[in-house]
């Protein structure tokens, strides 16, 4: 799994590289933390997230952004009380973030999340987020709060379902 | 061009979401000395003790026996001792009712020489989960709901006394 989060930092700087050859002033990176709800979800309850992302824009109104969370499941309880570990998810994903105007943006994402049991192991699903971003230029940086909706697919057509909320700094180039 | 954008995501959206949007994850607490009306067992032959289980018993799972997409995680909670103050390991085993072969499920869970009826071990689920084997199998056999389960005691001893045990199941529902 830290080989995993490794790959997709490298991949984040080599992008990072990319798009400052390519093109002034249309990449940026960022960090975010934030609150997540996992929905329907008996073995699992709210808890923190973080995330690095990078972002390229492709065009006026588009950007493009690969992004990695670590979602911080709570623990659950047996009805004795007894410690029920929480499934470790990290996702990443590919963002598609459409400008409408203003500071306002729909985001929609592709990608796979590893869904960690002591039973299974770590196993990598594919999984679909989309939501909403707001940029806020402040200065050098850009503040960026982002709710958004996380569907993990597990078996069989079932799924895993977080709520997500982030907030974070962007830096663009 | 925008508009074109809008609609890819509203197709994203859609494939994404719509296949499996309506499922959910739910865990139940299978009382196995409740439900098989014992109010101890006694691990003191070689052959171990066997217990039948019906989940339909359980309502989450006879509510949603019908849909379930997946058994997710399987573990236990169990309150046993030693009768003879020597350390041991007590082995569960599962197979459907009837006469499939036994299959090992929880490996090796230790319980110590120096429990006792008023100072009894304790397996957790969290330390349980780590003992579990051959899940796919039991996977397959628990979304029937009827299984039989036997508990054993080995390393030579088999003077073990349990007096809860606790089958807990998470399983993902959906239509």
């Amino acid at each position: 799994m830290k080989r995993n989060g490794l790959a997709v930092g490298v991949l984040l700087l080599v992008l990072c590289a990319t798009a400052t050859n390519a093109s002034a002033e249309r990449f940026a990176i960022g960090a975010y933390g934030g609150y997540q709800w996992p929905i329907v979800q008996d073995d699992a309850e709210p808890g923190g997230l973080f995330g690095l992302k990078a972002k390229i824009n492709l065009a006026p109104a588009l950007d493009l952004e690969p992004n990695v969370t670590w979602i911080n499941n709570g623990d659950t309880e047996t009805s004795s009380g007894g410690e029920v570990p929480a499934p470790e998810v990290i996702s990443y994903a590919l963002n598609a973030n459409l400008k409408f105007g203003g500071m306002l943006q729909i985001t929609a994402g592709l990608g796979w999340s590893s869904v960690d049991l002591p039973i299974t192991g770590s196993q990598n699903k594919f999984s679909f987020n989309a939501g909403l971003a707001l940029e806020i230029p402040v200065g050098p940086v850009v503040i960026d709060i982002s709710p958004r909706f996380l569907l993990i697919n597990t078996e069989s057509g079932a799924s895993r379902k977080h709520g997500l909320l982030m907030a974070g700094l962007n830096l663009w180039f | 061009m925008r508009m074109h954008i809008a609609t890819t995501f509203s197709l994203l959206l859609l494939f994404g979401v719509g296949g499996c949007l309506v499922s959910l994850t739910e865990s139940f607490d299978y009382d196995v000395l409740l439900e098989t009306g014992n109010e101890f067992l006694d691990l003191d032959g070689t052959d171990g003790e066997t217990v039948p289980i019906d989940l339909s018993d359980d309502d989450t799972f006879d509510e949603n026996r019908d849909d379930i997409k997946n058994v997710d995680r399987v573990g236990f909670e169990a309150d046993l001792y030693t009768k003879d103050d020597l350390d041991t390991v007590v082995d569960i085993f599962f197979r459907k009712k009837g006469s499939d072969p036994w299959v090992l499920l929880l490996d090796a869970a230790p319980v110590s020489g120096v429990s006792t009826a008023a100072r009894q071990d304790l397996i957790s689920y969290k330390q349980s989960e780590t003992l579990i084997r051959n899940f796919e199998l039991f996977q397959q056999v628990a979304e029937g709901g009827v299984m039989e389960l036997k508990l054993k005691a080995r390393d030579g001893n088999d003077q073990v006394r349990v007096t809860r045990l606790i089958l807990r199941i998470t399983i993902t529902v959906g239509t």
